[in-house]
């Protein structure tokens, strides 16, 4: 924009130069292009005004679950260790799933894994199924840090994130309750807690059986 | 109590005395009455006095645990040790605008002392405008944002700064840096506004207003290079720049005053390029306010937003405001505003220029666009997106890789045209220097094409504005017959800013290798350890010998004990520790421990202890040259320094005059 009025002051001053003659209407016509160069002006922070006055109306800090109500996207990830079964989504319509994403090096993950384990202990006989997706570690780390804290769901791996994407991660951990449909009916951005989880996981089981 | 009425009178007088000034200046500019003029201006000293009577006021109160005022309650506590305490003044929304208030009053003084005398034309415009901008601030801290807000029953002890704010020492230069490079940027605006609402138009403005672009352009520099420091001793990830929205609205307006200080000397050589200095330089000042907006306004989340600030309204107001009346003017003016000169050659010093202000406003608004692109985004599809680090590096950097070949090529061309002969003299060692550098890396073995560059072409500028250096002192002892060691004080002082230019490129030429060396060679490696147990890490033997734990009045903080060796060689012991607050119990705040060093740096930080820290999970990040960087942002901070230095105007520079200048030298 800038560069603009440049460009044009210095083509007019340099067209200007030879021919003192018609200066007056040079004049005229540069009086005339400054009005469109003040609407230009008017113009332009009027769409950044609005833009902003829509970024007040919005809260930055809530990260809305779009996903939310939504077909959980599918995916088919192989073991972390080798030696697991490979799991498919789609083989799992029927039962609830918690898909949980982790990183060994996510301090919150570990904060909220009591919660998971409780749950997981509360719930792995009744129809649902918790999946672990490490996201952004390198593969032995995650090794390590499932060994360190006892996980016994099963987990995959993920790579190059394609999962994580699909899912919207904006970082670990992330928490999704999916329905017996397949829908996500639930999203927790942060460490989980016991009674949200298992709160979450009741409802899934009783919308399903209605 | 007391402390609060007398804070909260204390600004309300001083916004009665800004709006006098305001109404003075502007009734004295159109009447041409020196005599209101002059009360206006004489205003501003009384206003500064009042602002740092409030500021003084706060202090007064965090320092005696006044927490019947809420800012206290809620940013200091008893425990806080003295010295955070005083930091607590500028680490929360309401106390930082007092602050940025106080800096603003201060710059206004400044300009009315140093205009004391000889009084420009323009001066009471400018004031007005000064006085303007500190009415916006005051009212901000008289309405929404209030600091002396008070607490009906006061709590017997504060919740403490946040933790993230007094873990470490530099958060006490590094906000305060900034806000001078902010808020400094007024004052060449309010020059710059005065001249197109005077009509004068003449070149004056830019003349007046260089050195106070230059001074805010410094800060600016040092802010930035502090908050990187801090960034990189505080928050543990390994790194110094997150391209984090706050810390790219920081960058913005000193690329942006970066291309001004290149373009305005076009103009005062060549009489070219008005309408984009002035554009730059009101660009610069909107994109201060952008930032400040940004930032204090919640529009968008970041890692330094004060998320409860609900005054986004009126700072939007304030942006528009200084947007239309800015580019309004210069829209308005530019059919005046000739251009005197035309540029002669492709093959000139002015053409290096302008290609490098092209570069700078490109990254300007590559940077500008990935930081509010989400607010786009939002807005026309109502998907949320983040913009991160990688579009911005791939984005700039092939930017930035031009920008240093102009760095390294423009000071070696001379004004108007160059010849093929001169250019390639010239060309020829700092050339030579960096494909010798190109060559070794790829003969080493390194296939990081942009890395090879960015290395090859920093070689290129650091030896073509050294040697730029040499050959204008050499010159100047030829003259005057002196050796070259006698000589170069005063062959610099005699065209500070072009020695204080060179300088400042060698800055950045070191800052530019250390940070493609520090991104592109940086090795991480996490591992959980048991007590004795050890890890091998880049050729380093690390084993965690156990936990540590201190009690501080304000804190309780876990400390990891890790020993370093390399070779048998012992390298000490880093301390990585795990800080709890009270405020905030389930946010643990970790600080990272680093061993400095010339060619790298070895960081650790710990993510978590096991039970009785009996184990630790680790991180290490082996960081190479980063030290560097912070070496090159002082260069360039010197650069400016030698650029910015006053002159006195003894036309023949008599011996005596040579011994003083040679003190002033930093």
């Amino acid at each position: 924009m800038p560069g603009d009025e440049r460009s044009s002051a210095d083509v007019e001053g340099s067209l200007r130069h030879p021919t003192a003659l018609n200066s007056g209407g040079a004049s005229a016509t540069r009086r005339r292009r400054r009005w469109i160069l003040v609407g230009f002006v008017v113009g332009a922070v009027a769409v950044l005004t609005a833009l902003f006055a829509f970024g007040l109306t919005q809260d930055p800090t809530l990260v809305r679950p779009v996903l939310v109500g939504r077909p959980a996207p599918g995916f088919s990830l192989p073991p972390l260790a080798s030696g697991g079964p490979t799991v498919r989504l789609s083989s799992l319509r029927g039962q609830v799933v918690v898909v949980n994403f982790w990183a060994s090096w996510c301090v919150d993950c570990r904060i909220e894994h009591p919660s998971l384990e409780a749950a997981w202990e509360r719930y792995r006989d009744r129809g649902v199924v918790f999946v672990g997706i490490p996201f952004e570690d390198p593969r032995a780390s995650s090794i390590r840090y499932a060994r360190q804290m006892h996980l016994t769901w099963p987990l995959v791996q993920d790579p190059g994130s394609v999962t994580a994407l699909a899912y919207g991660v904006y970082g670990p951990p992330e928490t999704f309750v999916i329905g017996r449909t397949g829908r996500i009916v639930y999203k927790q951005i942060g460490p989980i807690s016991y009674p949200v989880l298992t709160d979450q996981i009741t409802r899934a089981l009783a919308e399903g059986s209605r | 109590m007391g402390l609060s009425r007398l804070g909260t009178f204390a600004l309300v007088v001083a916004l009665g005395l800004a709006i006098y000034g305001l109404i003075a200046s502007i009734l004295g500019a159109r009447r041409r009455d020196a005599l209101l003029a002059e009360s206006a201006r004489s205003t501003c000293f009384s206003l500064l006095a009042l602002v740092a009577a409030a500021n003084g006021a706060m202090l007064a109160a965090i320092l005696t645990n006044d927490f019947a005022i809420r800012y206290v309650a809620e940013n200091s506590s008893r425990a806080t040790p003295t010295f955070f305490k005083v930091l607590s003044l500028w680490s929360a929304d309401e106390g930082s605008l007092l602050l940025w208030n106080l800096i603003l009053a201060g710059f206004i003084s400044a300009v009315a002392f140093r205009f004391r005398k000889r009084r420009p034309e323009t001066l009471p415009a400018a004031m007005a405008v000064l006085f303007a901008v500190q009415c916006f601030y005051l009212v901000l801290v008289l309405g929404p944002t209030r600091p002396f807000a008070t607490l009906a029953t006061p709590p017997l002890d504060g919740q403490g700064p946040l933790p993230l704010l007094q873990n470490h020492p530099l958060m006490a230069a590094h906000p305060p840096f900034l806000y001078l490079g902010f808020v400094g940027m007024t004052v060449p605006f309010a020059f710059a506004v005065a001249a197109l609402a005077h009509g004068t138009l003449s070149d004056r403005w830019i003349r007046l207003t260089r050195r106070w672009a230059l001074a805010a352009w410094i800060f600016l520099t040092i802010g930035l290079v502090l908050g990187a420091l801090w960034s990189y001793g505080v928050l543990g990830w390994g790194g110094y720049w997150a391209w984090d929205p706050v810390e790219n609205v920081a960058l913005l307006p000193w690329l942006v005053t970066t291309a001004f200080l290149h373009s305005v000397v076009i103009q005062e050589r060549r009489g070219m390029l008005k309408v984009w200095n002035l554009s730059l330089v009101v660009g610069a000042f909107a994109l201060t306010t952008f930032g400040t907006f940004l930032t204090r306004g919640s529009i968008l989340s970041s890692v330094h937003s004060f998320a409860r600030s609900a005054v986004g309204p009126m700072y939007l107001g304030f942006l528009v405001l200084v947007l239309l009346v800015g580019f309004g003017l210069i829209a308005a003016q530019s059919w005046r505003l000739r251009s005197e000169g035309r540029f002669d050659s492709a093959l000139s010093r002015e053409t290096t220029f302008l290609g490098n202000n092209l570069v700078l406003v490109a990254v300007t608004f590559i940077v500008l666009i990935g930081t509010i692109f989400p607010l786009v985004v939002e807005a026309i599809s109502d998907r949320q997106v983040t913009v991160g680090g990688p579009y911005f590096k791939e984005s700039t950097v092939p930017l930035f890789l031009a920008l240093l070949l102009l760095m390294g090529v423009g000071p070696l061309m001379p004004w108007r045209r160059a010849t093929g002969r001169q250019v390639r003299e010239r060309l020829a060692l700092p050339a030579a220097a960096g494909a010798t550098v190109m060559v070794l890396l790829a003969v080493f073995g390194m296939r990081d094409l942009a890395a090879v560059a960015a290395l090859g072409l920093a070689a290129f500028v650091a030896v073509a504005n050294i040697a730029e250096i040499v050959r204008g002192v050499r010159t100047f002892a030829r003259a005057t017959g002196h050796s070259l060691i006698r000589s170069g004080p005063t062959a610099v002082a005699r065209n500070r800013r072009l020695y204080g230019g060179l300088v400042a490129h060698v800055g950045i030429a070191v800052a530019a290798a250390a940070i493609t060396v520090s991104s592109a060679f940086a090795h991480q490696a996490e591992v959980a350890l048991s007590r004795g147990q050890s890890a091998r890490f880049a050729g380093y033997t690390l084993t965690y010998r156990g936990e540590r734990a201190v009690r501080q009045p304000q804190r309780s903080v876990f400390i990891a004990e890790i020993g370093a060796t390399k070779g048998g060689r012992s390298y000490g012991v880093l301390h990585p520790s795990v800080n709890v607050y009270p405020s905030d119990p389930n946010d643990p705040i970790g600080t990272p421990s680093i061993h400095y060093g010339a060619f790298h740096d070895l960081y650790a930080t710990v993510l978590g202890f096991g039970p009785g820290g009996g184990s630790a999970v680790l991180r290490f990040f082996l960081n190479p040259g980063v030290i560097w960087v912070w070496v090159g942002g002082a260069i360039v901070a010197c650069g400016g320094l030698v650029a910015a230095w006053p002159t006195r105007r003894p036309r023949v520079v008599a011996p005596p005059a040579e011994r003083r200048e040679l003190a002033v030298v930093p």
